[in-house]
């Protein structure tokens, strides 16, 4: 009988895009409701792999996958939809004059029949989510006209306008400046219940923010699978010096090539 | 502007269209004429007047739908089936279909179509990058030149009859449908009917194609199912055109344009009043036409109307468009 408690379990999982170079390598891991899991490495070791991989975008080369119990493989994009959301790193381009509410508006796609409109409730959910990140008064002017970070928000307010327990986020800091980074944080730390699983690249937002860190090596081989990092393995993973310093407001880690 | 002003605009303009489409041609024919119920006015009306204004209305919608959706498919603002060369390969297969067994030329058009967008499909297959829209409208140039070649080829080695036959497939004309029948009626009928039907079922997912297929497939599209089903699909509407009409190039990229003007890129409201401008287009096409008898004493065919239009209106998308691509680079 599966725990109920696992969203994810993973095993023996590999994939790579060519022969050359494998992404990951024999992944076997278990992911538990309500965890804050960061997905750290350096460059190319298979962090964004990862979440297209349990997004369902695409399939392993070897191993399996499977949500709640059902083989991710077997589950079509709108099931995988209906349970989880994913921001993925690299936004579309779009050369289209679609406004930023309409932009939002498609996050429905999976709870909306070919056919419905979007109701009252759903249009007060979309300005919320707008408001959230702060995007009321740009609601109606083109996303093309937006800067990277506003385009980035109105991003974000579309993975979060619905409220499925699992998400599944890729860099959402970036292109974010400070004010928005942080009220991203409060936000996923006010989603309790959910399932957070996100690829970054700063270490003490990953110590902060997460509960537990999965820190991948340049080869794509799990290092660490742990609720606090340490230097060792980060200093295997990125091939740099690291130091931590405690200070009393919190701590930081340093890193010296 | 609201979207319903935007409807009722385009069909007023269009009751306008069949109203001048009705009364103008080598003779004007008005309310007076018919009142007085005089045979040949009537005979006029019933094998010419009325089957220009209802082919022109179901083609131009067919292929104003399809347009938008072709747009949409292949992210890119500058596809039409005529451009992409669909149109071409529909017109081939019916002029092998007269050639080579004098008969099903809308058979012939149907298979060409498909294998000319199953070809386009593989080749934007080989670009990814930004460049990609442009291998597909010079892939769509060539393949409507070769298959234009083929059919003059053909046409100067077959039957003087049969030549003659084949000839209006290049050029685009509505007189054709002056010969047509109530079946042919219904099938066009019908073939609108069910464009339409895909257009709007498919509304919200090709919404989310806007994005890419990565975000469509994570927003729970499936664009790999869906495509497929409207390239067939929309590759058989206007297989069916052509075998009725011959190349009528332009509207297709035309009136989605129009449209996106008032309404934006959504869908639901583009496809249905790409429909509607289609047939405005091309039924007001078919009335200069018909006028242009009062000047040159023939009638033109309305495929050159449309391209007189048409051509500029894509050169300055062209420019529109590259003016973009350098923005984002």
């Amino acid at each position: 009988m599966d725990n109920p408690n696992i969203v994810y379990k993973i095993t023996n999982l590999s994939f790579s895009h060519d022969k050359e170079k494998e992404q990951l390598r024999g992944l076997n891991l278990d992911i538990h409701a309500g965890e804050k899991i960061a997905v750290l490495g350096p460059n190319g070791c298979g962090k964004s792999t990862l979440l297209n991989l349990l997004s369902g975008y695409i399939e392993p080369n070897e191993g399996e996958i499977f949500l709640k119990g059902e083989n991710l493989s077997t589950l079509s994009p709108l099931e995988r939809a209906k349970v989880l959301t994913y921001l993925s790193q690299s936004g579309p381009s779009i050369n289209l004059d679609l406004s930023l509410f309409d932009f939002v508006e498609m996050g429905l796609f999976s709870e909306q029949g070919r056919f419905d409109n979007t109701s009252k409730e759903q249009r007060e959910r979309i300005e919320m989510a707008i408001a959230l990140f702060d995007l009321s008064a740009l609601k109606t002017r083109a996303v093309t006209t937006l800067s990277g970070g506003e385009f980035q928000r109105a991003r974000l307010a579309r993975s979060f306008l619905r409220k499925p327990k699992i998400v599944l986020l890729d860099e959402p800091s970036a292109a974010l400046d400070i004010k928005y980074q942080l009220k991203l944080w409060e936000h996923l730390g006010s989603l309790q219940s959910h399932t957070v699983i996100a690829a970054l690249h700063n270490i003490d937002t990953a110590s902060r923010v997460f509960n537990r860190c999965l820190l991948f090596n340049a080869q794509g081989e799990l290092v660490a699978d742990t609720e606090e990092l340490n230097a060792k393995d980060l200093e295997n993973a990125f091939q740099v010096k690291v130091k931590f310093i405690d200070f009393q407001e919190g701590g930081h880690w340093f890193f010296k090539p | 502007m609201k979207p319903w002003r935007v409807v009722l605009a385009f069909i007023s303009l269009l009751g306008l269209a069949i109203l001048l489409s009705l009364t103008t041609g080598t003779s004007h024919i008005g309310p007076a004429e018919i009142l007085a119920g005089d045979p040949t006015t009537l005979t006029i009306l019933k094998n010419v007047r009325i089957p220009h204004v209802a082919f022109s209305i179901l083609i131009g919608a067919i292929l104003g739908m399809v347009g938008a959706i072709f747009q949409s498919l292949f992210r890119n603002p500058l596809a039409d089936p005529y451009i992409l060369g669909v149109s071409g390969g529909a017109a081939l297969g019916a002029t092998l279909s007269i050639a080579l067994f004098g008969a099903l030329p809308w058979m012939g058009a149907g298979i060409g179509s498909l294998i000319v967008i199953a070809l386009i499909t593989l080749i934007a297959g080989w670009s990814r990058g930004t460049s990609a829209g442009f291998v597909v409208l010079l892939a769509g140039v060539m393949i409507n030149s070769f298959c234009g070649a083929i059919i003059l080829g053909l046409r100067s080695v077959i039957s003087a009859q049969k030549s003659q036959e084949i000839l209006f497939y290049l050029v685009g004309t509505l007189s054709s449908v002056e010969s047509l029948d109530s079946t042919d009626l219904g099938l066009a009928i019908l073939v609108t009917l069910l464009t339409l039907f895909i257009s709007l079922l498919y509304a919200k997912d090709l919404d989310l194609m806007l994005l890419g297929d990565q975000e469509a497939q994570s927003l729970g599209s499936n664009p790999d199912r869906i495509r497929p089903i409207l390239i067939v699909v929309c590759s058989l509407s206007v297989a069916l055109a052509v075998s009725f009409t011959g190349l009528i190039g332009f509207v297709g990229l035309v009136a989605p344009h129009l449209v996106r003007i008032w309404v934006g890129p959504r869908h639901r409201l583009l496809l249905p009043l790409s429909g509607i401008a289609g047939a405005l287009f091309l039924c007001f096409a078919d009335v200069v036409a018909r006028y242009s008898f009062h000047f040159f004493e023939t009638i033109l065919p309305v495929g050159a109307v449309t391209a007189i239009v048409g051509a500029p209106v894509f050169l300055f998308f062209l420019k529109l468009h590259v003016g973009a691509s350098r923005g984002q680079s």
